[in-house]
């Protein structure tokens, strides 16, 4: 985009040279006007000077004009003047005999000519002798008027010039300290470091660029809480990635020189453990990733059968239920959300997992689906000790995890949950199970639009 | 019975040879496509277990491409991609199973002999769930050698759940099944059949898990080895 100091100077500069255009034809005008009636008038006083030497001879209008009388009607210090008189059928009466008959005329008028090649200023004067109708005419040459008409001009310009050229430096002076504070302000950014995320100086900054500071300074602030989330992110990840695989490690080292085949097994068991929580990890920071609402996830959205997602955790995880003595049951309606298969599959098993990771033994785990006013939902309630209200909240976060809980996990889950469930547009509530015992998770799917219906 | 492994990464391929090998199989591995190709079309496999992510051609596109040749081996997909859309698609193309990486050697033992079950039982019409075994075309049980008698509509209802295993069974999938032979079905009716096949069952070291909601699951009871 073009700069904001040219800008302003071409919409500053451009009218006001019309501007000043415009005034000097007007003053041109109006300084030329008076003066070609003055000369106007001196040369219809010529021609009016011209008919005291008409008169009737012998019944005819002649023109009797003494040398001297002529010289003086010719007598001009810078134009030829030329005249001749004819009757009324446009017959010469006298005069000179290469000035053409320009009548007839009832009044007074002026007209610009050329004659002989010559630019002329003609006055036609209508005159009457005794009962004939006669026509006078009197011409001149321009150059006293275009002598006037050089003098003005260049009056005219030098004034006008001055003036354009003074505008010129006074706008372009004031843009210059109208723009300093943006300067300012562009130099101070450009002096800033790309990390610093410090908000801008509010002070000294011109109220018109406030909004833009203030835009900015948001701008700068959500930035900060991002790249400071990703790097407690990084230091979390981490922390879970090398905790195990150093488990891991360690124990294969003590492995391969332990002779004694029972702590060898022993060994053994604690590196499948460490292994599963690194796997596990692996694919809850997949998950994670590929929830991202910038994962271009809108292709791969299809009508997805509620009932149908939950059966299918039925099959992958009723044995994992057996095995920590819960009772993983279910309660299906109808329902169908528009979204990607896969990722409401993953929703669903964390889910499942958190529950059966937190209930005890003999407890109830159950996974409902369907519809509430018209708004599709997923639901996964234990009986199980639930979490405290104050907990509710921050049980979302990346690896938080419940204080002195005893289960295993990385604390990814529910954070996936909450990813995927808002890339579907999707709200998670968390309450009371069934008579206040345990914890509900809602899943609430936006009601489908009236056209998909 | 004989298994083919495709897969490529030779350290996965070891482990899977030696796993699968302990479980009583024999097994071929090959690392190409264009190897496991031949060995498909040449030779007899009881099961073959391909990895998606293969050099030369996709896994995807090499289960399509066996199965429009006509091979019917059953086939089990082995992935280190978990956003599903592969594994379905991988069915879609007429692969049976489909397992993620990292997996458990137990499951995909369990897996490999529920593929191999079921392609058996729909090439011999015997199914083997323990020591229950059921002719899908003439309807009769054996209990190992011996002829195992069940009223009709519980014969019914096990062998719907003797196809399934190790699937649950939907309830309403059992009511299909029994609409033939009684058309008021309440779901009620289902519980006292299953209740009443659970009895009989039991002292045969076979379980019918409820789950909750959904319908019933066969098992064989805990502590019991599976049949390979």
């Amino acid at each position: 985009m073009e700069g904001l100091r040219h800008r302003l100077l071409r919409w500053l500069l451009l009218p006001l040279v019309a501007l000043t255009v415009g005034s000097l034809v007007v003053d041109y005008d109006v300084a030329m006007r008076p003066a070609n009636d003055a000369y106007d008038e001196a040369l219809s006083n010529t021609a009016l000077a011209l008919s005291s030497y008409l008169q009737h001879e012998n019944g005819q209008a002649v023109l009797k004009l003494t040398e001297r009388a002529e010289a003086m009607l010719r007598a001009d210090r810078l134009d030829r003047i030329a005249f001749a008189v004819f009757d009324a059928a446009g017959r010469r009466i006298g005069g000179d005999s290469d000035l053409p008959f320009f009548g007839p005329a009832d009044r007074t008028r002026f007209d610009d000519i050329t004659l002989a090649g010559q630019p002329m200023r003609i006055a036609v004067l209508p005159h009457r002798l005794g009962d004939e109708a006669l026509l006078i005419e009197v011409a001149e040459t321009t150059h006293k008027r275009d002598e006037l008409s050089r003098r003005v001009t260049a009056a005219l310009a030098g004034p006008n010039l001055a003036l354009i050229l003074i505008t010129l430096v006074l706008v372009g002076w004031g843009i210059e300290v109208g723009l300093k504070p943006l300067e300012r302000l562009r130099q101070h950014v450009a002096a800033r470091s790309a990390k610093d995320l410090t908000p801008l100086p509010h002070e000294a900054v011109p109220e018109e660029l406030q909004p833009l500071i203030d835009a900015l300074n948001r701008q700068f602030a959500l930035l900060a809480e991002a790249l400071s989330s990703q790097e407690r992110f990084l230091a979390d990840a981490a922390h879970q990635l090398k905790t195990p695989l150093a488990a891991l490690q360690s124990q294969l080292e003590l492995a391969i020189g332990d002779a004694d085949p029972a702590s060898r097994n022993h060994r053994l068991f604690e590196m499948q453990e460490a292994l599963h929580r690194v796997t596990h990890l692996a694919h809850q920071l997949l998950a994670l990733a590929r929830a991202e609402p910038s994962a271009g996830l809108q292709a791969q959205r299809q009508a997805v059968h509620l009932p149908a997602v939950a059966e299918r955790m039925a099959q992958s995880h009723l044995d994992r239920a057996i095995d920590r003595g819960i009772d993983l049951g279910f309660e299906l309606e109808e329902a169908t959300v528009e979204g990607v298969p896969w990722l409401l599959n993953e929703l669903l098993a964390n889910l499942v997992d958190n529950a059966l990771a937190y209930a005890p033994s003999g407890s109830h785990v159950t996974v409902r689906c369907g519809r509430r006013d018209q708004r599709p939902f997923l639901e996964v309630e234990d009986d199980g000790p639930g979490i405290p209200p104050a907990e509710r909240n921050r049980v979302f976060e990346r690896f938080y995890r419940l204080p002195e809980s005893a289960a295993g996990g990385c604390g990814l889950g529910l954070a996936i949950v909450r990813d995927i469930a808002a890339s579907h547009g999707a709200t998670v509530g968390i309450r009371e199970g069934g008579g206040d015992r345990g914890t509900r998770f809602t899943v609430s799917f936006p009601a489908p639009a009236a056209t998909a219906a | 019975m004989r298994l083919l492994v495709l897969e490529d990464d030779p350290q996965v391929a070891r482990g899977l040879q030696e796993g699968l090998t302990r479980a009583g199989y024999t097994v071929d591995h090959v690392a190409l496509p264009s190897a496991a190709d031949q060995a498909l079309t040449r030779e007899a496999f009881d099961a073959a277990i391909i990895d998606l992510g293969l050099p030369q051609e996709d896994g995807l596109s090499f289960i399509g491409r066996m199965r429009a040749q006509g091979v019917k081996v059953p086939m089990l997909i082995l992935t280190a991609r978990d956003t599903l859309d592969d594994c379905v698609t991988g069915l879609e193309l007429g692969a049976d199973d489909y397992l993620t990486k990292p997996f458990r050697l137990p499951e995909l033992v369990a897996r490999i002999g529920a593929l191999i079950r079921r392609n058996h039982a729909h090439a011999t019409s015997l199914l083997k769930v323990g020591r229950l075994q059921v002719n899908l075309g003439t309807h009769e049980l054996r209990l190992d050698d011996d002829q195992f008698d069940l009223p009709p509509r519980e014969r019914v209802v096990l062998e719907c759940l003797m196809m399934a295993v190790p699937d649950v069974v939907r309830k309403d999938r059992l009511i299909q099944a029994l609409v033939g032979w009684q058309a008021d079905l309440t779901p009620n009716a289902i519980e006292v059949y299953i209740s009443r096949l659970r009895q009989k069952l039991d002292p045969l070291g076979l379980t019918i898990r409820t789950v909750r909601g959904i319908g019933y699951r066969l098992e064989e009871t805990r502590g019991t080895s599976p049949a390979g």
